[in-house]
């Protein structure tokens, strides 16, 4: 009980230091600044500023930065289809804390050598109806518990390992895309064309599925919830990203989740705040769970804010 | 094996259209390579650039190629059904055009199976199908019933060839040239007609007269699984197999009659190829076009009425003169009630009328398949933001209609070639007598055996 | 209304805070134009369960308005208690981040005075040299791992130890208790020191490790003024059991999503291919036949 309260206070003056953040304008992004230097890989996509001892910005290939770049994990296909064992991992994400702020989604491309254009998160700007209020809503892979990608995978080269993750060989795939239609969630993306803007060194690597770097072309690729890393006891960059805490991640079998800075109990983080998983009805069993977009930490137009002419446009597409 | 003088009579009358390669047909034959060449050109530029010069994209997978692939694969109905079902049930009309319609099938069922292949990212790792397949995938259901399909086909035609093949071998005196005979006679495996093997081979013509039916109607259903087992609106439908088959069926029987047409104009078949066929199939073409409407109307009333928001957006781009409404009301309104509309008056039940009714037909059907396919995939659950703005929509780019067109061609040139190789009107069935004489002949030896 | 109130306090203390921030920044812009930038070094001291304590020293800097970790740097750790002795240097990390780790019989606290550690960074051509003292007196923290009516407990001791006997009692501190996690520490427990002594009861439902059930607690005083990070690692099968474990392991269900296809689909494809092709074998047979036959008639 007293260990609750405990966290609750935790959790509401966290909160309080937000809602003062956006109170004061930009001065929000002191605060995020100090971990910044490895979440936030700049502009460029494949080249990162870093400030050295003399005070240069020098430029620096990503994948020496992020944490696992250096890795091209050495388990075989074999294992990296088992999964890790005794695990099964859970993504919760709060939507009150979300602002569209996208270190996530840069965070992720640089993790998987992606282009710019190629996105494995998605940032959908939600209304439900004409009344309801818009809420951002970042999109991962829902790494369902009955996969509709996975059922229809003519080869296997998509598959469900034990630990909960959905994976893709793309040494194997034959880019039929069915799993694209299959997936309700649009959560699959297809590499139409041959890499481009990818370092010759990164395109050289051994291909590992855990990794999934590099991506091949004409197969598909989808956010994989990182398992080079959660194999190291490392968080998946996006959520070790998010300036705002948005993104937790842990394991089921644990009944615990982290953002880095806060640990919950994944039961009673979904308990206390209502957690849910989206489109239930769709029967998917997704693995990533939302909290509801409640007494939010910021208003919802301070996700355009600081977005480039290009991204904000990405926003008035429709599909009509 | 002697040829009788009624036999030696038609075979007459279509020698001409074996031995000469007239201009017509050479000009017609450049014209076809020609645009065959370019769908290759177009292919090879796919398969170096990737699928990044097609129109597809993240949302859209699935555009041109699917829509063919399951139009082709739809009209090889018509040699399945009309030869199947006709020659079960001894219809002495089924025999002038028996042949068109297993031509049609066959090459359809080649024709189809390679736009499947053309959306595949990798077609270097084809095997992977067979090393890794899984037969849970509605495309592994897919890849094993068009391969049985395939060889069911060939048979069929083969079997129903063999007689012709024969006659053809043992006619002194046809300008072809030594290998074209060589191939006749290797092809015939020295049938002479004889009793018993004429029973043989009636056996196996009834034997796979009836088994290709239902491979006919599996393979279409599967093919409606692969989009009616996904989540999606317009698709995730549960009379989508049976709809498939009777789409299916129509067009098979549209295509058959533009064949008839064709042949009929250009070889001057009118002797065989008569006002009564036209009529028949006519019939069924209406009947067909009916039960159509009637699946149409149930599919989109069911979703129409309940207005479930993912459905109706997808209906919405539908009905929406401003997006594919027009589509839409001309396949199912043009395409399906003109049919019945023409074929069910007797003083418009003409020839030419009917050629007509079932070219469009035909032409709703296949702009049917493209609105069954692009709209479902335009419509994600998830608002369609954060991505390229231009891969939202779908319109498909030169190779894709390179492709579609090299496809088109590929069927003209194949009947074109195969009705060279053996007279498009099968010789040894519309020389022989009426059928009921010659079950009586038959009977006698089945009982003995 | 009470909302309407509480809205002007806002904007008007978001305004003031909007006032200091320009003023702060037109303050960081003249530094950043003309001399050396400030660097900051932050330390902490963390005396790890096994006794091995670690000082971590992250060193960052103002550029342009922003915080940023300096990568790279070198910094030398320096114990000055009693004269100054270099003990290590170390380079910051990607993260601008080092930690010196000093073994377990490195004296702390000797006779009862304070240790002193210092961290130093020289400065370069663009940053200013800078450094960070701290005092930290050594201390041990026990933790007694029991079942007091069926209710599981831990009995917290911490004293101040001198020349490796306890001392005086460490009072008027928060402790808390956190099981290891995968990626993280999870607080299960919190309790406040008392005469150096305090009892905290923990939860009977946490999930342990999948297999022995076993949970790693870490009884932890954090960030002590005059202390540092005291930890205590004790293993011990308090845990329950995994609420998901073995839904994905051993159990084949033969879903659709798995390796294996049900049952019913590989007997219903089967029979379905066994039959059309025994009817194609049947067909090729009776072809067979007329071969023969056509060969006996020429014969």
């Amino acid at each position: 009980m007293k260990d609750k309260k405990v966290q609750k206070k935790k959790d509401s003056s966290r909160r309080d230091f937000l809602k003062l953040g956006v109170l004061a304008g930009g001065a929000v992004v002191s605060g995020v600044g100090l971990s910044a230097i490895a979440g936030n890989p700049g502009s460029t996509g494949e080249k990162v500023k870093v400030m050295t001892t003399d005070g240069k910005l020098a430029e620096v290939d990503s994948g020496m930065l992020h944490s696992c770049g250096s890795c091209s994990s050495h388990v075989s296909n074999e294992e990296a289809r088992k999964g890790i064992p005794g695990r099964k991992f859970v993504m919760v994400i709060d939507l009150s804390r979300c602002k569209n702020a996208r270190k996530c989604i840069s965070a992720c491309q640089n993790m998987h050598y992606l282009p710019k254009d190629k996105e494995w998160i998605t940032v959908k700007l939600m209304q439900e109806s004409e009344e309801t209020a818009p809420y951002w809503m970042p999109k991962t892979c829902y790494h369902c518990d009955e996969p509709p990608c996975t059922k229809v995978c003519p080869v296997g080269a998509t598959f469900k390992r034990d630990d909960g993750i959905v994976l893709v060989d793309n040494e194997r795939c034959i880019g039929c895309k069915f799993c694209m239609n299959a997936c309700p969630y649009g959560a699959r993306i297809f590499n139409w064309e041959k890499p481009k803007g990818i370092p010759q060194e990164i395109l050289d690597r051994p291909y590992n599925i855990e990794s999934g770097a590099p991506q091949i072309f004409g197969t598909v690729g989808k956010c994989d919830f990182c398992p080079d890393m959660t194999r190291k006891g490392m968080l998946p960059d996006c959520v070790t990203a998010c300036p705002n805490g948005v993104y937790f991640f842990g394991d089921l079998n644990e009944d615990t989740v982290t953002n880095g800075s806060e640990t919950f109990r994944f039961s009673e983080l979904i308990r206390d705040k209502a957690g849910y998983r989206f489109h239930e009805d769709l029967g998917t069993q997704p693995s990533v769970y939302y909290l509801p977009p409640v007494d939010r930490n910021f208003p919802v137009e301070s996700g355009f804010k600081g977005l480039s002419d290009e991204e904000k446009a990405k926003y008035k597409v429709t599909d009509d | 094996m002697e040829i009788d003088n009624k036999t030696k009579e038609v075979l007459k009358e279509f020698s001409p259209q074996i031995e000469n390669f007239n201009r017509r047909f050479k000009i017609l034959s450049a014209i076809l390579i020609a645009i065959m060449l370019f769908a290759l050109y177009a292919f090879y530029r796919q398969e170096k650039e990737g699928h990044i010069i097609t129109g597809m994209r993240d949302n859209v997978v699935w555009g041109l190629y699917i829509a063919n692939f399951v139009f082709f694969i739809g009209i090889s109905y018509a040699g399945a059904l009309i030869s199947g079902i006709l020659h079960l049930l001894k219809v002495e009309w089924r025999k002038p055009i028996i042949r068109i319609a297993e031509f049609i099938t066959v090459i359809a069922t080649i024709i189809g199976p390679l736009y499947i292949l053309l959306c595949m990212g990798r077609l270097d790792r084809l095997f992977n199908l067979v090393l890794y397949g899984r037969i849970q995938s509605p495309i592994i259901w897919d890849v094993i019933a068009i391969t049985t399909y395939i060889i069911g086909s060939f048979l069929f035609l083969y079997l129903a060839m063999i007689r012709d093949l024969a006659i053809l071998r043992d006619t002194p005196g046809l300008k072809i040239g030594k290998f074209r005979r060589w191939s006749y006679k290797f092809l015939a495996i020295g049938y002479q007609g004889t009793k018993e093997q004429d029973k043989q081979l009636e056996e196996s013509i009834t034997i796979m007269s009836a088994i290709i039916i239902p491979i006919a109607v599996i393979v279409h259903s599967v093919l409606a699984w692969i989009f009616g087992m996904t989540l999606r609106p317009g698709w995730h439908s549960t009379i989508f197999a049976p709809y498939f088959v009777i789409a299916a069926i129509f067009s098979g029987t549209g295509v058959l009659i533009m064949a008839m047409w064709f042949y009929r104009k250009m070889f001057h078949l009118e002797k065989y190829i008569t006002k009564k066929h036209f009529d028949y199939l006519g019939m069924l073409l209406l009947i067909m076009a009916a039960i159509y409407g009637y699946f149409t109307f149930s599919e989109y009333l069911t979703d129409w009425y309940t207005s479930e928001t993912w459905n109706a957006r997808v209906l919405k781009k539908m009905f929406d003169l401003h997006q594919y409404g027009w589509w839409f009301y001309f396949s199912v309104l043009v395409g399906n009630l003109l049919p019945i509309i023409v074929i069910g008056i007797k003083k418009l039940r003409t020839i030419n009328n009917v050629a007509l009714v079932s070219a469009i037909a035909v032409l709703a059907l296949w702009v049917k398949r493209y609105l069954i396919i692009v709209p479902t995939l335009e419509t994600p659950l998830l608002p369609a933001q954060d991505t390229r703005m231009e891969w939202v929509h779908y319109s498909p780019t030169w190779v894709e209609w390179a492709l579609t067109m090299g496809g088109v061609a590929f069927f003209i040139f194949a009947f074109m070639m195969l009705s060279k190789y053996v007279p498009i009107v099968p010789v040894s069935l519309v020389s022989k007598p009426v059928e009921k004489t010659e079950e009586v002949e038959v009977k006698p030896t089945v009982e003995t055996v | 209304m009470n909302k309407k109130i509480q809205h002007t306090i806002i904007k008007k203390l978001g305004r003031s805070l909007l006032i200091i921030l320009c003023v702060a920044l037109i303050a960081g812009n003249v530094s950043a134009a003309g001399k050396k930038l400030k660097t900051r070094i932050k330390v902490e001291y963390v005396k790890k369960g096994d006794n091995t304590k670690q000082i971590k020293a992250t060193v960052s800097s103002k550029v342009k308005r922003k915080r940023v970790t300096l990568k790279g740097v070198a910094l030398s750790l320096f114990d000055e208690t009693d004269s100054t002795r270099l003990i290590s240097t170390a380079t910051t990390d990607k993260k601008g981040i080092t930690v010196f780790t000093l073994p377990a019989d490195y004296p702390v606290g000797k006779d009862g005075a304070p240790s002193v550690f210092a961290v130093r960074f020289d400065g370069s051509e663009k940053y200013k040299p800078a450094s960070k003292k701290i005092e930290i007196k050594d201390v041990k923290l026990t933790a007694d791992f029991k079942i007091v009516d069926s209710v599981y407990t831990i009995e917290v001791a911490a004293n101040e130890m001198v020349n490796g006997i306890p001392d005086a009692p460490v009072s008027d501190v928060d402790v808390y208790v956190y099981v290891k996690r995968l990626f993280s520490l999870l607080k299960v427990g919190e309790g406040y020191l008392e005469d150096g002594k305090a009892t905290i009861e923990i939860p009977n439902d946490i999930p342990g490790e999948y297999k022995t059930h076993n949970l790693e607690f870490v009884t932890m005083i954090p960030e002590a003024d005059d202390y540092g990070t005291v930890e205590n690692n004790k293993t011990i099968k308090w845990g329950a059991p995994a609420p998901k474990y073995p839904k994905y392991d051993n159990v084949n269900q033969r879903a659709l999503w798995e390796p294996r296809a049900p049952l019913w689909m590989v007997i219903t494809l089967g029979i379905l291919l066994l039959g059309v092709f025994y009817h194609y074998f049947l067909i090729a047979c009776k072809l067979y036949k007329i071969k023969q036959l056509g060969k006996n008639e020429r014969a």
